[in-house]
C-alpha cells in the first residue's frame, strides 16, 4: 500500500506547521487519499493507475499555496550559531514567567526565601531613610548646602563650638569681606499672656537677616526684612507652624493681630512653614534682634551665629577672612579676646554630627543582617538547583548554552528578590514609624527627624538593595548549578547528588552566616552590656518619683532679689505640706535637664587664676532641701539651711570632681573659692557628683551655692512625694498661682523622663542592633538546619547502613551533630575574630564596658552553642529513627 | 459533458470574478452538504461529484484549504470522531454563523439566477 502520508508530511514540510497541527492535517488529507484510492480500485482501476490518478489529484503546489497564510507557521527559520537579538528579549520575558511558575509551584520556600530577603532588605531600608535624612539633609533650607556656622574657638580650654559674644559678631559683620551676611540668634524664653495662666514659650530672637540667608519665606505673612531694624517697627514677631495651629486655631487672620509678649506689645507679621525648625529644638516664635551699636560686650558670649558666605567663597577663605578679623581684636580687647578664634563650619554637617558617628557602624551592622539573609536565600537556591541539576544537564546537552541556564536561574532569584524588595519596604515603613515614637523632647534636638519617611531616594535604594540581593542569591547557585557533569548525572540513578563544589559552596555560606552572625551578636551584646551598665549607673541622683517643673519670676515685680526670695519661701511653704510630698527645692538648674549654668573661678584657696586662665565651673542655686528633693548624696560637712541668708557669709557646696580636680589630697571643707563675680565662698560640704549632659562624659567640676544668696529668676521646682500623679501636678500648680497667678509654669516633667530621654538614643542603638543580631541569629539558625537537614536526606542511605550494621542512636547523633557543629566551629572563629577588630568601632559609644568584654564573649558563644545544638539536633532526631529497612531501600 | 472543477486549478491567471464565483459556488455547496448533518471531507467531495452527475468535482487539493478556511471563519466547526474498527475521522457541522451565511448565499444565487434568465431565458430549473 502507497504510504499517503509521506507524502503529505514531505509537502507540508515546507509551511513549517506546529507539530500537532500538522499531524492532523497528515492524518485527515492521508484518510482522504486512501478513500479516494479504494474507491479508485472498486471502480477498476490497477493499483498502480489507482496510485497514480490518486496522486495525481493531490497537486501539492497549489494545496501549499492555499495553506500558506491560512495556517500559522510554527518557526521563523533560526541561523544556527547565534540567537537573534528579538528572541533574546522575547527569552527574557519566558525566564521571568518561568521564574513566576516555579516560584508558585514551590510557594511554602518561596514564601520563606521572600520573608528572608524581606528583612534584610528592610532593615537597610530603615537605616538607610532615617539616616540618609538625618546625616546629609535634615533642614529644608534652600541655601542649606551654602550656610555655615559661625563659632568662637578657645585653642586652651578646648571650646571649638563657643557661642559668640555680641561685640566681636558687631566687627565680623561690619568688616567681613566673604559673606553675603552673617546673622545671629539669640535664644530666650517669651511669656506670652493669657487670660488665666500665663505661657512661657521657648522662642528666638534672630536678626532681621534670618530668613532670607536661610532662603526660607513665610507660609502666611511675611518675614523680617531690614526695614524692621527701625525704632518701634521691631516689635513684631513670626510664628511657628504648631504655635500658630495650638495657640490660635490656625487663624488665618492671624497677621496683623497684636499679642502680649514680655509685657510688650507684638504684631504678628507671619507663620513659617510646617516643617521650618531652626534654630533645632522647640523655638516656637521669632522676634527681631536689634543690633545695638553701643552693645560692644565681648564677655557674653551668647549668639549663635550663621552666615551665607558669598558664591565662589570656599571654606577656608571664609574662615581666613573672619580669623584675619578675630586676630586684630584679640590684640585690640586683650582682657576678653585672647586666644579666641573663629571656627567656620558647615552648617548641616555641623548640625548633623551627632548622627554622623553613628552612620559607618550602623550601615555596617544592617549590612551584615543583609549578607547572612543572602547567604540564607542563596544556599536554599543552591539547594532547588541541585535538585534541578539533571533538567539543567539536559538541557545543556540539547544545546542550550550555559549562559542562557545562568539567566533563568537569575531570573528566578531577581524575581523572588523583587518581591522581597516590596515586603522590605512595608517593614521600613514600620520600622521608621517605630524609629519616630522616640520621645519628642529628645528628637527634637536631631534635625529632621519629624520629616524621617520613605520617600523617593529611598525607594530608589530599595529597588538598588533588591537587585543587589537578588544577583548576590542567584550568583553562588547560577555559577554552581550550571557547572554539571551531563555522564556522571545521567550514570547515577540515585536522588539527585550535590556535586562537590555545590556543597562545599553550601558549607561556605554556613559559615558564612554563623561569622556575620557572631559578630553582630557581638556588637549588640557589647552595646547592651554598657548600655545595662547606664541604666545601674550612678547619676548622683534618685530620679523615682520625682517632678520637675521651671516657673520664670519675670518683669518688674521681681526686679529686686528679696521679692525672688520671698515666692521662693512661699512656695516651697506650700508645697511642702501637700499631702505625700517628702522633699521640695528649688534650683537654678537640674542634672540632665538641658539647660546649664558655668561660671569661670577665679581663686581657690591661696591659688589665684590669671585672667585668661579661668576654669570653668558648672554653677547651681539651690534652696536647703533641694539635694534631698533630687537625691544627691552629700559625702562631707553640711548641706545649706535657712540660716545661709542674704547679709550671712557666702557658703558654698561643691562636688567630688571639683575636689579631685582642684583640691586633690587637700581639705575641702573650710577653703574659701571666689567666683568672676568676685563673690567669697566658704566650702561648707562635699556632694557626689551627678550627671549634668551626656550620661558618658565624665562628671563636671561643680559649685552650688544657696539660693537665698543668689536668688535667680529662672528656675526648677523640683518636688519629691510617694508617687506621681496628675493630681499631684494639679496640686502644685495651684500652689504656684495662689502664691503669684503671674508666674508661669512650664515643663512639668518626671525626673525619670529626663533620664529617659538621655538613655533613649543609646537604648535605640542597643535595641536596633540587638534587633538585627537576633534576626541574623534566627537566619543563621535556619541555615544550619537546612544543611544538616539536606545532608541527612542525602545521607539516609548511608545512615541506614549503619543503623542495620548496629550503630546506636548515640553514633548516628553523633555524626549527624557533628556534621553542623564543624560548620559553626569554623564560622564562630572567623566571627570572633572580626568581631574582636569590629567592636573596636564601638568603643566612643561603650560606658564601662570594654570592647572586648570577656563576659558578653561568653554568653554569645554560649548562645550559638545553644541555637546551633538545637538547629543540628531536629535533623539529627529524624536522622535517629530512621527505619533501616526503609532507607536501604530509599534511592 | 464537460467536468468543471471547482476552484483555480488549471488556469495560469483566471480573472478574478472566476475566481470569485468559483470559490463562492463551492464554498455554498459545502455548506449546503453539511447543513443537516456533519460529514466528512472524503464524503463531502464524494457527495458534490454525485449529485452533479460528475459536473462538478472537488479534489482534495482545492479542498482541505477550502474547509480550513471556513473553519476558521468560524462557519464550520471540525472534529474528531471515533467509531469501533473505523478509522477516526474529521467531520465537519455547519455553525449557527455558518447557517446565515449559507441563506445569503442562497438569495445571492437565487438572484443571479432569476437575473441570466431574464437577460438569456437560462432557467435554472
Amino acid at each position: 500500500m502507497h504510504d499517503w502520508k509521506n507524502e503529505i508530511r514531505e509537502a507540508l514540510l515546507q509551511l513549517s506547521l506546529r507539530p500537532v497541527r500538522e499531524a492532523e492535517i497528515v492524518e485527515e488529507l492521508g484518510q482522504h487519499l486512501e478513500d479516494r484510492y479504494e474507491d479508485l480500485l472498486l471502480q477498476g482501476y490497477a493499483e498502480e493507475e489507482a496510485v497514480q490518478k490518486t496522486l495525481s489529484e493531490f497537486r501539492q503546489n497549489e494545496m501549499i499555496r492555499d495553506l500558506r497564510g491560512l495556517e500559522r507557521t510554527y518557526l521563523e527559520p533560526v541561523e544556527l550559531g547565534q540567537e537573534p537579538r528579538s528572541s533574546q528579549t522575547a527569552g527574557l520575558w519566558q525566564d521571568l514567567r518561568y521564574a513566576f511558575r516555579m516560584l508558585l509551584s514551590q510557594f511554602g520556600v518561596s514564601l520563606i526565601v521572600i520573608i528572608t530577603m524581606g528583612l534584610g532588605i528592610g532593615v537597610n531600608t530603615t537605616i538607610f531613610s532615617s539616616v540618609e535624612l538625618l546625616a546629609f539633609r535634615p533642614f529644608d533650607f534652600p541655601n542649606q548646602e551654602r550656610l555655615v556656622s559661625v563659632f568662637e574657638q578657645q585653642r586652651e580650654t578646648g571650646i571649638v563650638r563657643g557661642s559668640v559674644a555680641p561685640g566681636n559678631f558687631a566687627d565680623w559683620r561690619e568688616q567681613n569681606q566673604t559673606f553675603e551676611d552673617l546673622v545671629a540668634i539669640k535664644s530666650s524664653y517669651f511669656d506670652l499672656a493669657n487670660a488665666s495662666q500665663p505661657e512661657r514659650l521657648p522662642g528666638h530672637f534672630v536678626s532681621t537677616g534670618f530668613f532670607n540667608t536661610l532662603g526660607t519665606p513665610a507660609a502666611l505673612g511675611r518675614t523680617f526684612s531690614a526695614e524692621d531694624n527701625a525704632p518701634g517697627r521691631n516689635h513684631i514677631v513670626v510664628l511657628s507652624d504648631g504655635l500658630w495651629r495650638t495657640r490660635f486655631g490656625a487663624d488665618p487672620q492671624i497677621v496683623g493681630r497684636s499679642v502680649k509678649l514680655n509685657e510688650d506689645t507684638y504684631t504678628v507679621v507671619g507663620v513659617m512653614p510646617k516643617d521650618f525648625r531652626y534654630p533645632v529644638g522647640d523655638g516656637q516664635l521669632w522676634a527681631p534682634l536689634v543690633p545695638d551699636p553701643s552693645d560692644r560686650s565681648r564677655r557674653d558670649h551668647i549668639l549663635q551665629v550663621v552666615g551665607l558666605p558669598r558664591s565662589g567663597v570656599s571654606l577656608t577663605q571664609a574662615n581666613e577672612d573672619l580669623n584675619r578679623i578675630a586676630v586684630s581684636l584679640q590684640s585690640e580687647y586683650p582682657d576678653t579676646n585672647r586666644g579666641r578664634e573663629v571656627r567656620v563650619a558647615p552648617l548641616v554637617k555641623d548640625a548633623t554630627r551627632g548622627v554622623r558617628v553613628a552612620v559607618p557602624f550602623m550601615f555596617i551592622s544592617v549590612f551584615l543582617v543583609l549578607l547572612v539573609a543572602c547567604a540564607n536565600v542563596a544556599n536554599v537556591l543552591l539547594v532547588r538547583a541541585a535538585a534541578r541539576q539533571r533538567d539543567i544537564a539536559i538541557r545543556l546537552a540539547l544545546g542550550a548554552s550555559r549562559g542562557r541556564v545562568m539567566r533563568q536561574l537569575f531570573a528566578h532569584s531577581l524575581l523572588l528578590s523583587g518581591f522581597g524588595g516590596c515586603v522590605g519596604l512595608v517593614l521600613a515603613y514600620l520600622g521608621v514609624k517605630a524609629l519616630r515614637t522616640m520621645p519628642q523632647d529628645f528628637s527634637m534636638f536631631i534635625p529632621g527627624w519629624s520629616k524621617m519617611g520613605i520617600d523617593q531616594t529611598a525607594l530608589a535604594f530599595t529597588v538598588a538593595v533588591s537587585v543587589l540581593t537578588g544577583i548576590l542569591c542567584g550568583l553562588i547557585p547560577a555559577l554552581i548549578g550550571t557547572r554539571v557533569e551531563l555522564n556522571q548525572l545521567l550514570k547515577d540513578d540515585g536522588p539527585s547528588v550535590l556535586g562537590k563544589s555545590s556543597s562545599r559552596a553550601t558549607r561556605w555560606l554556613v559559615i558564612s552566616e554563623v561569622a556575620f552572625s557572631v559578630i553582630l551578636l557581638a556588637g549588640a551584646g557589647t552595646l547592651f552590656r554598657s548600655f545595662q551598665q547606664l541604666l545601674h549607673a550612678d547619676f548622683g541622683i534618685e530620679a523615682t518619683n520625682v517632678l520637675t517643673m521651671q516657673l520664670s519670676l519675670s518683669g518688674e515685680r521681681y526686679a529686686a532679689a528679696p521679692s525672688r526670695h520671698n515666692f521662693a519661701d512661699a512656695l516651697i511653704g506650700k508645697v511642702s505640706a501637700l499631702q505625700g510630698v517628702t522633699g521640695v527645692g528649688l534650683a537654678s538648674t537640674v542634672p540632665l535637664g538641658y539647660s546649664y549654668n558655668r561660671r569661670e573661678v577665679a581663686r581657690i584657696g591661696s591659688t589665684v587664676f590669671a585672667d585668661d586662665r579661668r576654669p570653668f565651673v558648672t554653677f547651681r542655686t539651690i534652696t536647703p532641701r533641694y539635694l534631698e528633693a533630687i537625691g544627691t548624696p552629700l559625702r562631707q560637712g553640711r548641706a545649706f539651711t535657712e540660716q545661709d541668708r542674704e547679709g550671712t557669709p557666702g557658703v558654698a557646696l561643691v562636688n567630688e570632681a571639683f575636689s579631685k580636680q582642684f583640691m586633690a589630697g587637700r581639705q575641702v571643707i573650710g577653703e574659701n573659692l571666689v567666683l568672676n563675680n568676685g563673690q567669697r565662698y566658704e566650702v561648707v560640704g562635699l556632694l557626689a557628683n551627678v550627671i549634668n549632659d551626656d550620661m558618658d562624659e565624665r562628671a563636671d567640676a561643680e559649685v552650688y551655692v544657696p539660693y537665698a544668696q543668689e536668688p535667680v529668676r529662672d528656675m526648677f521646682l523640683v518636688t519629691r512625694s510617694d508617687y506621681t500623679s496628675d493630681a499631684l501636678v494639679q496640686a502644685i500648680r495651684g500652689e504656684v498661682s495662689a502664691v503669684d497667678p503671674s508666674v508661669p509654669v512650664f515643663k512639668v516633667k518626671p525626673l525619670q523622663q529626663y533620664v529617659d530621654e538621655r538613655l533613649s538614643a543609646k537604648k535605640m542603638a542597643a535595641y536596633s542592633l540587638a534587633v538585627g543580631a537576633l534576626i541574623a541569629l534566627l537566619l543563621a539558625a535556619v541555615g544550619i538546619y537546612s544543611v544538616v537537614a539536606y545532608s541527612v536526606t542525602q545521607r539516609t542511605h548511608e545512615i541506614g547502613l549503619r543503623i542495620a550494621l548496629g550503630a546506636s542512636s548515640g553514633d548516628i547523633l553523633k555524626l549527624v551533630v557533628g556534621t553542623g557543629l564543624r560548620l559553626v566551629l569554623i564560622g564562630g572563629a572567623i566571627g570572633l575574630a572580626g568581631a574582636l577588630v569590629l567592636t573596636q568601632l564601638l568603643s566612643g559609644l561603650l560606658v564601662g564596658v570594654s570592647a572586648r568584654d570577656p563576659f558578653t564573649l561568653a554568653v554569645i558563644i554560649s548562645i550559638l552553642a545553644a541555637v546551633s545544638l538545637l538547629a543540628c539536633y531536629l535533623p539529627a532526631r529524624r536522622a535517629m529513627k530512621l527505619d533501616p529497612l526503609n532507607a536501604l531501600r530509599y534511592q | 459533458m464537460a467536468k468543471v472543477y471547482m476552484a483555480i486549478p488549471h488556469m495560469k491567471t483566471p480573472s478574478i470574478l472566476d475566481r470569485e464565483v468559483k470559490r463562492g459556488s463551492a464554498e455554498m455547496l459545502i455548506l449546503a452538504l453539511i447543513e443537516d448533518r456533519p460529514r466528512h471531507g472524503y464524503e463531502i467531495a464524494k457527495l458534490i461529484e454525485q449529485r452533479s452527475d460528475g459536473v462538478l468535482q472537488f479534489h482534495v487539493a482545492s479542498l482541505y484549504p477550502l474547509l480550513y478556511r471556513l473553519e476558521k471563519r468560524g462557519l464550520i466547526q471540525g472534529h474528531w470522531v471515533e467509531r469501533p474498527s473505523q478509522r477516526r475521522r474529521r467531520f465537519y457541522k455547519l455553525t449557527k454563523a455558518g447557517q446565515e451565511i449559507l441563506k445569503e448565499h442562497r438569495r445571492t444565487w437565487k438572484a443571479f439566477f432569476a437575473a441570466l434568465d431574464r437577460v438569456a431565458g437560462i432557467n435554472p430549473a
